[in-house]
């Protein structure tokens, strides 16, 4: 406590004393910062204090995307592990630190998948979706869940919330999207209005498609090799969604909201491409259903004192078949049941103009199950506690924490893994130096760790139950830069990952544990770019290019062949970019995703290279009004060169295809 | 999630053992051997495709790290289990990719992809094979044994046996199959040899030994021997021998064995795992002791040891490390431990090799 009290005066004051060194008028919609101000999305961008981006839904619109997937790969700084087509699993990297350093929340809590560690993002639908927003480290936002400060880098993901223009009770949209491989996507979304201060949305969606894709297969990397053309088998999905929110403003102080999501799906597993077996996984399935229901109530007790409580329940339901195997009873069937509860408490105070403080405090329970022989069922209990500290002005802003986190390990059957403790800090500051010039300089130091999964921790003969957390040190040195027509912004960073959580062979090929072995040290250059273009008074252009560069290098032994070798699939060099041109009579959008080579190896020699890819997009959409109501019609041609390019080794990606798109909004 | 699945079922899968002796009254004339190559078969990662057969140039260092690959302008596939030379042939056991490849072993051009797939089109996973008489015997773990002919290079028999069966030995007209329910894991795996009457080709009887049967050799007085990997939580391994009356007695000086190879009656056998340093035992099959149990005499220093082979002309030791998961290095010891040399990084789990 002692520890505490003192980090936070140093912090405190630090602040103070730079902030002294200018003098500075504090613009009135600075001045509460917690509040969620209506702005324009750049500026947040430009003014964060630690890397943060935003997709918008008209950025979105324009992206060429079905799944968040397709557009979270034009964020700088991220790496998206793709296994290809709809129900392939898609897994998000930040800056080289691993999918499980990522935070996923959906309407501002956290998804959490305690046995694998990793969520896969294929999942969300763009259908419904407000916003996409990514930030390194963490939020400027102070006045959030603690589990909200955990993460070494957060994906937030806000639906559509109910909005009514004049006297409206109901409004919404209905739209079937189709294409090549057997897509089919019909979505409804509405909201009503019940009164002022009750409005709910409901949202359904249902996505088939069959996925039998072609592409090419190369029996060997050389110019001349043979390869011959197949289909992806058994690659069908068939995913259904459901949600509903309800919002109620009891008063201008008082506020709520309860969502609840339904999501099932259903899918082949089309493995790997094996050569001379290309059917070799043609049977096995995944069914994964998920519902939670959360609910959000904010008070404020005066201007000075702010009050927010979350809770959460989260069911989730995997069963995995492949009636193939060759073992004792012809086949594998495992099922995984999961449950989750979620409470949170959080209070924001504006001690003086400048500078807020928030406390805030998590509890967590999970559990999991499994039809498995003596399965462990293990739970988990952790608490996380935070005290945050947010300094703004118009020329500085500052954030700090300090997060607790605790764990409590128990299983049914066998010994529960060891309880953690761990302390973390988080310091970021941003400073505009000239009063008329809107750069900025930022820095941040991030602390984090991701637990130790029930997989890493109990899977059989594989789990290890000693296992430490794997932290990530996370430091980061920016300049942005914005004008009312374009904005940029360029940040290096150094990333540290220590106590990586590796499986490791244990005694022969059948002997495996997880271990804490791994040691990683990342280099990195994130830009993106941003510019709004009037080419003649009724055409706009509108351009986005993001750029990464990750050094990122094994740093666990220097005897071993991988000293200094490059991450598997992780590319020195990526982007992405992309162009909108609205026209009165037509928007035209192109899209463009690329990738430099990478290693499928942690031993970087030629014949684990993967070859680098680039993907582009194009697409037409045109909006016809038909009094307030109004018919949206598109038509996208998607990977336009049908490269038949890989992220993963042998799960290609779809080559040319095509999607068209009708909604009528009302 | 799937992952994980097949990671554990790779790990509980994937062994294999070194048999490489044809047998000594083998009609085929072995072509005289230089032994100035070695070609070595390189398992892959698992749905990598990435399973390699390399070429190294004992006099000249030179290395053709994909042989196979730019011989025929198409890869090996996935997961290379086995390789025995036979005649002029290298016959490759290809897991998952479901195929048998027969090559001409100086060349390395295939000459016949024998598929080895069940009705509804999935690998039979074949593990190891074995020559003899004009014949090669594989295994698979759709619990059959298939007799390829060597002369039309075609399938002319299979026949069932027990669970998974994995390591396969001929004697005296017997071909003993190691039925070890390696994909048996949640049961608690097998416990049986199947023996086949090599001229009718059917199974003549099972006979009971220990748990995890997985490898397989046989000395010259016409005893067979295995290693039983256990059941890796309660169940350790054990080495037993089968007289040819057919009774089992356990060897209990040997607590850890993997793989092994049985040369002029002496049995090297790969023991180790995790935390205790790999190494080498040697037992004397005819004194029935253990001569050493470090091979190694001049204190190179290994690490996993995933293969052991012996070259029958010059009494070489072969032993081939990994650690599954970046490139192996395969070192070639002299009979008494000493090292020649070896090839570092030479392909993704080193597992069989041949000499021309």
């Amino acid at each position: 406590m002692k520890l505490l009290k003192l980090t936070f005066q140093f912090v405190f004051t630090a602040i103070v004393s730079i902030n002294n060194l200018f003098a500075q008028n504090i613009a009135d919609s600075l001045y509460l910062p917690e509040i969620v101000i209506t702005e324009k999305t750049a500026d947040r961008e430009i003014r964060s204090t630690t890397p943060f981006q935003i997709l918008s839904n008209d950025r979105l619109q324009a992206l060429n995307a079905l799944q968040l997937s397709d557009a979270i790969k034009h964020f700088s700084g991220v790496t998206v592990k793709d296994y290809g087509g709809i129900g392939g699993l898609k897994t998000i990297s930040v800056r080289g630190l691993g999918a499980s350093h990522t935070g996923i929340s959906y309407n501002g809590l956290e998804v959490t998948d305690v046995q694998s560690g990793q969520i896969d993002i294929g999942r969300f639908s763009l259908d419904n979706i407000e916003s996409v927003t990514l930030n390194n480290g963490q939020n400027d936002n102070i006045f959030l869940p603690a589990k909200a400060f955990a993460s070494a880098s957060g994906i937030n993901i806000n639906s559509k919330t109910p909005e009514f223009k004049n006297k409206e009770k109901l409004n919404g949209s209905l739209s079937v999207k189709g294409g090549s491989f057997g897509l089919f996507n019909p979505a409804m979304n509405s909201s009503i209005k019940f009164s002022d201060k009750i409005a709910a949305t409901f949202s359904s969606e249902l996505t088939l498609a069959k996925g039998k894709y072609p592409y090419t297969l190369y029996y060997g990397d050389a110019g001349n090799d043979s390869s011959s053309v197949e289909h992806r088998e058994n690659s069908d999905v068939k995913n259904f969604r459901l949600e509903t929110g309800l919002f109620a403003d009891f008063s201008p102080r008082s506020k709520a909201n309860i969502n609840i999501y339904y999501y099932q799906s259903e899918r082949g597993l089309p493995g790997a491409t094996i050569f001379y077996n290309t059917d070799s996984f043609s049977k096995q399935r995944l069914w994964d259903n998920t519902f939670f229901t959360q609910g959000h109530f904010e008070h404020s007790h005066s201007n000075k004192l702010l009050f927010q409580i979350n809770a959460k329940y989260n069911n989730g339901y995997l069963k995995y078949l492949d009636p193939t195997f060759l073992g004792g009873d012809g086949k594998i069937e495992d099922i995984f049941t999961q449950n989750e509860v979620y409470g949170s408490a959080s209070a924001l105070y504006r001690a003086f103009e400048n500078i807020s403080f928030s406390l805030s405090s998590d509890i967590t329970h999970a559990n999991m199950f499994s039809n498995r022989k003596s399965f462990a069922a293990p739970s988990r209990l952790t608490s996380h506690s935070v005290i945050a500290a947010k300094w703004v002005s118009e020329q500085i802003m500052a954030t700090s924490s300090l997060l607790y986190t605790q764990t409590f390990e128990s299983v049914n059957i066998g010994d529960p893994a060891s309880n953690r403790r761990k302390l973390t800090t988080h310091l970021s500051v941003s400073a505009k130096p000239f009063i008329d010039n809107n750069f900025r300089v930022r820095a941040f130091y991030n602390e984090s760790f991701r637990l130790p999964t029930f997989n890493d921790l109990y899977y059989p003969l594989v789990g290890f139950r000693d296992l430490q957390p794997e932290s990530a040190h996370q430091f980061n040195l920016g300049v942005t830069y914005g004008k009312s027509n374009g904005s940029i912004t360029l940040d290096a960073y150094h990333n540290r990952v220590n106590n990586k959580i590796i499986a490791y062979p244990s005694g022969n090929l059948h002997q495996w544990t997880m271990l804490n072995m791994g040691k990683v040290h990342i280099n990195g250059i994130d830009i993106s770019a941003e510019s709004n273009i009037n080419i003649t008074n009724i055409a706009d252009l509108l351009l986005g290019l993001s750029y990464t560069y990750q050094d990122a290098i094994d740093k666990t032994d220097r005897n071993k062949i991988t000293w200094n070798h490059q991450i598997p699939y992780t590319p020195k060099h990526s982007g992405s970019s992309r162009a909108l041109i609205n026209l009165p009579w037509l928007d035209i959008s192109y899209t463009l995703i690329w990738s430099g080579q990478r290693y499928s190896n942690a031993y970087n020699s030629k014949e684990f290279r993967v070859n680098g890819y680039t993907d582009h997009s194009i697409s037409l959409s045109k909006i016809i009004k038909a009094g307030k109501d109004s018919i949206n019609l598109s038509f996208e041609i998607l990977n336009l060169a049908n490269n038949n390019y890989e992220i993963i080794l042998n799960y290609p990606m779809p080559g040319r295809s095509y999607r068209w798109n009708i909604s009528y909004n009302f | 999630m799937k992952r994980k699945n097949l990671l554990l079922t790779l790990s509980l899968t994937g062994l294999i053992i070194l048999v490489s002796c044809s047998d000594n009254d083998n009609p085929i004339e072995q072509k005289p051997i230089n032994n100035n190559t070695i070609l070595i078969l390189n398992e892959g990662n698992f749905n990598q495709n990435n399973s390699t057969l390399a070429k190294y140039d004992i006099e000249t260092g030179s290395i053709i790290k994909d042989f196979f690959r730019e011989v025929n302008m198409r890869g090996l596939g996935d997961v290379g289990n086995d390789m025995i030379k036979y005649g002029s042939k290298l016959y490759i056991v290809m897991n998952v990719s479901g195929t048998i490849e027969i090559a001409d072993a100086s060349t390395g051009k295939s000459i016949r992809q024998i598929s080895m797939k069940m009705e509804d089109g999935s690998s039979k996973q074949p593990r190891q094979l074995i020559a003899h008489e004009g014949k090669v015997y594989v295994t698979s773990f759709d619990d059959t044994v298939t007799r390829i002919d060597t002369v039309s290079l075609d399938i002319d028999a299979t026949v069932k046996v027990g669970l998974d069966p994995d390591g396969i030995e001929i004697i005296n007209n017997k071909i003993y199959v190691a039925n070890s329910g390696g994909l048996n894991f949640l049961d608690g795996y097998n416990n049986t040899l199947s023996i086949i009457d090599i001229s009718s080709f059917t199974v003549e009887k099972e006979i009971e030994v220990a748990v995890n049967p997985t490898n397989i050799g046989k000395d010259n007085r016409g005893n067979i021997y295995i290693s039983a990997l256990g059941n890796y939580t309660d169940i350790g391994a054990s080495f037993q021998k089968i007289t040819t009356d057919g009774r089992v007695t356990t060897i209990e000086e040997i607590t850890s064995p993997g793989k092994f190879v049985i040369f002029e009656n002496k049995a090297y056998i790969i023991q180790g795992s995790y935390g205790n340093p790999y190494s080498v035992l040697v037992y004397d099959c005819l004194t029935e002791q253990v001569i050493s149990d470090n091979f190694i005499t001049d204190g190179t220093e290994v690490g996993i040891i995933h293969g052991i082979d012996v070259n029958k002309e010059t009494g070489d030791v072969i032993i081939m490390e990994t650690d599954y998961q970046t490139p192996g290095t395969v070192y070639c010891f002299t009979k008494e431990g000493k090292l020649k040399y070896k090839i570092a990084a030479i392909g993704l789990i080193p597992t069989a090799v041949a000499f021309n």
